[in-house]
């Protein structure tokens, strides 16, 4: 469970506001994607959620438990994350870097490769053939999956997710959002998904936060947005995405 | 098993048959020729007049340097000159009668630094003027006094300390009123080849210097008694004499035995026959102590001449290894530790922006420092010679390549990276050990193995402060003018530099490799 109540974030002594009083929670088992386009603060509020950047003002619980209460080691290790830029460590190969975060808490090395073994597989990579490799020896969609792979690997009750599908073609992003499906029906995580595309985000969905300029313009599910928008700009967001599907319809 | 139990309680203090101690004495010396040849003298007289063990520090880089480690009882004795005891260490002017000089500064030695002047050895080592033979016969010159007239048409060359001393060019100036037409700052080791090869007309030669005799030179009497007496005598600690008072008598052979011309051809038979000084010396003492039947010189001068440098780097293997060794060992210590000292400061500067400026400028101020005058303050600093001033100043050295490239190394890693590492949870230390430093490593050894390389060019000069390596055989070439003991100690040098980079550069790609 995440809680975020009236959190803000600004930047350069207040010249920069990335987020604006955002209230919002995040139920166990529940998947809330943050929905808006570049720049409008879904990083910053991610990143907040586990303490990479602390809040201007507001609160934030997870599990019930305001973070800066928290030993932000142990919290960050209970949280995986998934970064928009990757973020692989290139010294590391593949194998090394799911099982980094099993490594810090002291697992035995059985049990690491087990589990990384596992994960490679859940995420469609061979275990034999891109285990090995530097992150510089895999393609861009395969770093992505390792990295999704790094953050479930200490198999944490919540998940952080950044774009994790951002720079993928269509069919390849498509199979992940798939896994993803599978996955979460599999494993019950609490997820906050950040995407800029509205389609990935009612297909991955239990409820939609539209973000725009920093502030939280609606939150609720894929048919409350388009049945009741709240704002214009969620409105137009769905109106916008209606006349792009009518232009798949029209080519047929 | 037996032995290491021993020398623990020995160790530990409580010895139970307490082995009687040799006495040490350790004997200085400048490093030039003549110095050389002098310590030789002393040491192996005290060798064979006694039982106590001789350590040699030769080639010290310097009077003040020879003076500050008596004072330390870094050194027990070495052989100073009167003139040069007077001018450099009392400050004092200029005396021109040799009995009152050597009196003078026995008492001020004595009653300033408990330091006490043996008998003076016979020989005056002053300053000479020396011209082509040719010209003075064909120009009627004999005296000083003679070159008044030709002055102004003549060429001088000088040592750029006897441009600038009173009892040098200024004092020669007003004494003979000798206004030389043009000058030129030369090298000691230059000045006698450019007499001769009549690129100067006169030079300031040491009265003594060996090369007098090989080429066709001659010297012009001192008419009016100008230069001041530099009579050579060994110099001891009071505490030492007070301790051996045989010292005394087993040096008192030395006393007023040996004259200029006798030094010269000593000096003559090193710098220019190749032989070592050590047995020039031993010749010497056998000639004295009429144990060995006169040699033929000629004979010897073959025998110098033909010696290349590598039938010379085979002859001397044992020393040549000797001083690889050091030299090795001043290295390793030099670099191993501004890599203790470097890579921590370069991440406390990477972390610390407040401590960047102050740490850079250090680094950066210290390599501006010449590296004698380094030298120097650091043996001032210490009070002792050797192997702990010398790798002090290596360190400093090599500081700047270490600490610059560990930072530039650490700032280089990727900021996803870093950001990766925080959000997953690694602690800061963890963050450095298993993130920045295994991706800084490549540019981290690179800044290690610019550090090695000038560290072993460097430790070259620590022959200076008397902590030996191959500096002492590039040192004693160069104050003879002799390439092949030069070489004897480059060429090893720059082996041991291009060996070392290739196998820090072989770690570095393994480390790449990951
Ligand atoms: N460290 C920072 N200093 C100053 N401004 C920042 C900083 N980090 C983010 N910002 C600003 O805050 C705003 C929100 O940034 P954020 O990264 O959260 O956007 P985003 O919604 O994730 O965008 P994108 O979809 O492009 O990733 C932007 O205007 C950005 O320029
Ligand atoms: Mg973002």
């Amino acid at each position: 469970m995440i809680l975020l109540s009236e959190l803000s974030k600004s930047f350069d002594g207040g010249a920069t506001c990335a987020v604006r009083d955002v209230s919002l929670d995040v139920g166990g088992g529940e998947t809330l994607v943050l929905l808006g386009a570049s720049g409008c603060g879904k990083t910053t509020t991610l990143k907040m959620i586990n303490r990479l950047i602390e809040p201007s003002a507001g609160r934030i619980e997870v599990d019930g438990v305001e973070v800066r209460e928290r030993d932000v080691l142990d919290l960050r290790r209970s949280i995986g994350y998934v970064f928009q830029d990757i973020g692989l460590f290139p010294h590391l190969t593949a194998r090394e870097n799911v099982e980094i975060v099993p490594r810090l808490l002291g697992w035995p090395v059985e049990k690491r490769r087990e589990r990384s073994a596992e994960l490679l597989q859940l995420v469609g990579l061979d275990a034999e053939e891109h285990g090995g490799r530097l992150p510089l020896h895999l393609s861009g969609g395969q770093q992505q999956r390792i990295g999704i792979a790094r953050a479930l690997a200490a198999d944490p009750g919540h998940l952080l997710m950044d774009e994790p599908f951002g720079a993928l073609d269509a069919v390849t992003r498509d199979q992940l959002q798939r896994q993803l499906i599978d996955l979460r029906a599999a494993l019950r995580k609490t997820i906050v998904f950040v995407t800029h595309d509205l389609f990935e985000a009612i297909r991955l969905a239990d409820r939609i936060g539209v973000m725009n300029g920093g502030r939280l313009e609606q939150i609720g599910t894929a048919s409350d947005l388009m049945e009741r928008p709240a704002t214009p700009f969620v409105a137009e967001l769905f109106d916008h995405a209606r006349r792009q599907a009518a232009l798949i319809g029209e080519v047929r | 098993m037996c032995r290491w139990i021993l020398a623990l309680v020995v160790l530990l203090g409580g010895s139970p048959a307490p082995a009687r101690q040799v006495e040490t004495i350790r004997i200085g010396a400048k490093n030039f020729t003549e110095q050389e040849i002098l310590g030789e003298l002393v040491a192996q007289l005290i060798e064979r007049g006694s039982e106590w063990r001789v350590v040699r520090r030769f080639g010290l880089g310097g009077t003040d340097l020879c003076q500050a480690a008596l004072l330390a009882g870094e050194i027990d004795l070495y052989v100073e000159y009167t003139g040069t005891g007077l001018l450099n260490i009392l400050k004092r002017d200029v005396i021109a009668n040799p009995d009152l000089a050597y009196r003078t500064v026995a008492r001020n030695y004595r009653l300033r630094f408990d330091l006490e002047w043996l008998p003076p050895i016979g020989f005056n080592n002053t300053y000479a003027i020396a011209v082509r033979a040719e010209d003075a016969a064909q120009r009627g010159w004999r005296r000083l006094s003679d070159l008044a007239a030709d002055a102004a048409g003549l060429h001088g060359g000088f040592t750029s300390e006897f441009m600038e001393r009173p009892d040098g060019l200024p004092g020669l100036r007003v004494a003979y009123g000798l206004a030389i037409g043009r000058t030129t700052d030369l090298d000691p080791g230059l000045m006698y080849e450019a007499l001769n090869r009549g690129q100067v007309d006169l030079i300031c030669a040491f009265a003594t210097d060996g090369r007098l005799a090989e080429y066709n030179l001659a010297v012009l009497e001192d008419d009016r008694g100008f230069f001041p007496p530099y009579d050579a005598a060994p110099v001891v600690r009071s505490a030492v004499l007070a301790r051996l008072p045989r010292l005394r008598e087993v040096l008192a052979t030395l006393a007023g035995t040996i004259d200029d011309e006798s030094m010269r051809r000593m000096n003559h038979a090193v710098d220019v026959l190749k032989r070592s000084p050590a047995e020039v010396a031993r010749e010497w003492i056998e000639d004295r102590l009429g144990e060995r039947p006169a040699r033929e010189e000629a004979q010897e001068r073959d025998a110098g001449d033909a010696r290349g440098v590598f039938a010379l780097a085979i002859e001397r293997r044992g020393e040549v290894a000797r001083k690889v060794g050091e030299h090795l060992v001043l290295t390793a210590l030099g670099a191993s530790m501004a890599v203790l000292i470097g890579v921590p400061l370069g991440i406390l500067i990477h972390r610390r922006d407040a401590a960047r400026g102050a740490v850079l400028a250090f680094t950066e101020i210290v390599q501006t420092i010449p590296s004698l005058a380094m030298l120097a303050f650091l043996f001032a600093l210490y009070g002792l010679l050797g192997t702990a001033p010398a790798v002090t100043a290596l360190v400093l050295y090599a500081l700047l390549p270490v600490v610059l490239n560990t930072f530039t190394g650490l700032r280089e890693v990727p900021r996803q990276v870093i950001e990766a590492a925080d959000g997953l949870g690694f602690s800061s230390r963890q963050r450095l050990w298993m993130v920045e430093l295994p991706l800084a490593a490549p540019v981290i050894i690179a800044g290690i193995r610019a550090a090695t390389v000038l560290t072993v060019g460097i430790a070259t000069l620590s022959t200076y402060i008397g902590a030996g390596g191959l500096g002492d055989f590039i040192a004693r070439g160069l104050a003879r003018n002799d390439s092949r003991l030069t070489l004897l100690g480059a060429v090893p040098a720059a082996c041991m530099a291009v060996l070392l980079s290739l196998l820090i550069r072989f770690i570095e790609r393994r480390v790449r490799r990951g």
